[in-house]
């Protein structure tokens, strides 16, 4: 079986658009998208938020009361993406326009708390190899 | 196999960042089409077969790092990780916890057997450029041919096999904020978007540690009950939230056992089992005899730290990223039989633990590090005939 010729993409058009075309302007690094890449409100990404085919368990950040093991529901749902700003630097350079700052300056704290969350326990480490990416090559 | 020259597609920036890859150049292009690979169907089948071999090879050789027990210090694997990677190489009633993917790096010359160089089992990048890039590269220039390349149905079909294993909620992707994380980590969030998962994206320095519930949380709180996450297991390791990871009850792709696949002293794990295997290269975790050998830390990236010696003469010395306090693996030194126009790199893809495709990467020099170029390639019956021959390189042009 062949495939077909043009491979269907959402979400990564979504984030590489944005890239592209961020000239003088920063986005908000989170945005919801419908599964064709369209940035929606983002409260159609939020827990409760009925999907538009009115299917069971339609929710991007779905609820985790159903018990483990369930199979995950097929929906017409809603997707947080991440546009990045390349706060370590990273691989390559972007097309023209693109914004490089970054609003962290490259820098990493440490794990900060709220309540009896804490926060930024990942992630150390590939800051210090700022301009590359976590990734094997 | 053949290497050949091509002008590249006018506009071709345009074209690629229309596919989703706006990161196509650094100081010079990173994908670069003016040149291309010719494979015929008797190299891809080849390529298909010491890949399928080396992963059953590699499974093999996890379960013996894990049923001997006595590689973890070699290995670097802190002992507090160990529960967590046997509770994860025991899972699915003793299959293991699935993986969605990992990248071989062969060498090969198109004339002896394809060597493995390195098995990128946690964290490979690339696949962008490989899986939907270098596919409308083809489209546009010989829509009648055909590639070595299945990933992205392979992809969605894997999420969708993955899905009884998915506790119910988003899948989480998670990687650092740098282009060529998000975009990789994005692209899996929309091949798993497309087999109907629900799915939500978090910055690594995000994810948070509910002491209550003792679980990881995303930045809206929400529990991560599962996470793709695109960044190495050593790094999580070893960071603030490591002491967490064994109590946590999230689900990880790539599962924790790929800690050790991911490892580079998995190579000389795999010559201890499988000496003189026609797809291996001698390895060892000390240097003994060797003369002539790559000297690679454990746990380096990218190519970073890596030493090539010939005849005891250091000729090559990848980029110093402070990579090699936790130990080395010294490798053969792979030279290729007949000569080729580009020191090459085959990336041969997995997903399921099936062949899936390639991505080909060209070095001025003999390390393949993060610059190191994509170059396109396709399959016809006139690649360069019968794969036992010598592999014959037209135009191969001067350096660039």
């Amino acid at each position: 079986m062949r495939k077909p010729s043009s491979i269907r993409l959402g979400l990564l058009l979504a984030v590489s658009a944005l890239l592209v075309g961020c000239e003088g302007e920063k986005p908000k690094e989170k945005r919801c998208v419908d599964r064709d890449g369209q940035f929606v409100d983002e409260a159609l990404c939020s827990v409760g938020t009925p999907a538009p085919d009115g299917g069971v368990g339609s929710n991007a950040t779905g609820s985790w009361d159903s018990p483990d093991g369930g199979v995950q529901q097929s929906h017409g749902g809603f997707h947080f993406i991440w546009i990045p700003y390349g706060m370590y630097g990273g691989v390559g350079t972007f097309a023209p326009g693109y914004v490089r700052s970054g609003p962290g300056g490259g820098t990493v704290q440490g794990p900060a708390s709220s309540g009896s969350v804490s926060r930024g326990g990942f992630g150390a480490t590939g800051a210090s190899h700022a301009g590359t990416s976590a990734s094997g090559s | 196999m053949e290497r050949r020259e091509r002008e590249p597609r006018d506009g071709w920036q345009e074209r690629v960042e229309k596919v989703g890859f706006p990161i196509h150049t650094a100081d010079a292009p990173y994908w670069d089409e003016s040149a291309f690979w010719v494979f015929t169907p008797g190299d891809v089948e080849l390529l298909e077969r010491a890949t399928a071999e080396l992963h059953e090879m590699v499974l093999a050789a996890v379960g013996h790092v894990l049923d001997t027990g006595r590689y973890w210090e070699r290995l670097a694997i802190p002992r507090e990780m160990v529960p967590l990677v046997a509770r994860s190489w025991e899972g699915v009633d003793g299959d293991g916890d699935p993986s969605i993917y990992g990248r071989m790096d062969l060498a090969w010359d198109g004339a002896g057997t394809p060597r493995l160089l390195e098995y990128n089992a946690d964290t490979p990048t690339g696949l962008v450029e490989t899986a939907v890039v270098q596919w409308h590269w083809l489209q546009d220039v010989d829509p009648a041919a055909d590639q070595w390349n299945s990933l992205h149905e392979r992809l969605v079909a894997g999420w969708k096999e993955l899905a009884p294993w998915l506790p119910v909620g988003p899948l989480h992707f998670a990687s650092l904020d740098v282009p060529e994380d998000v975009l990789t980590a994005t692209y899996l969030q929309d091949t798993a978007a497309q087999a109907g998962l629900s799915t939500s994206f978090v910055e690594m320095r995000t994810i948070g540690w509910d002491a209550g519930k003792r679980a990881f949380v995303d930045g809206d709180g929400v529990e991560m009950r599962a996470c793709f996450k695109l960044y190495p297991w050593e790094w999580m390791a070893r960071e603030t939230f490591g002491a967490m990871l064994p109590q946590a009850h999230t689900r990880w792709i790539e599962p924790a056992w790929k800690m050790v696949a991911s490892n580079k002293g998995i190579l000389a794990v795999l010559w201890e089992l499988y000496p003189d295997h026609p797809n291996l290269l001698p390895a060892f975790l000390e240097p003994g005899d060797l003369t002539t050998y790559a000297r690679k830390p454990l746990l380096s990236r990218e190519g970073a730290n890596v030493v090539l010696v010939r005849d005891g003469d250091v000729i090559a010395e990848g980029k110093d990223e402070g990579y090699g306090k936790e130990g080395h693996v010294w490798q053969a030194l792979w030279e290729p039989a007949v000569p080729m126009p580009r020191s090459l790199s085959i990336g041969s893809w997995l997903v399921r633990g099936v062949p899936a495709g390639a991505g080909l990467r060209e070095s001025d020099g003999p390390i393949t590090g993060n610059l190191s170029r994509f170059v396109p390639h396709l399959i016809s019956e006139d690649g360069g005939g019968d794969p036992r021959r010598r592999a014959r390189f037209r135009a191969i042009g001067e350096g660039r």
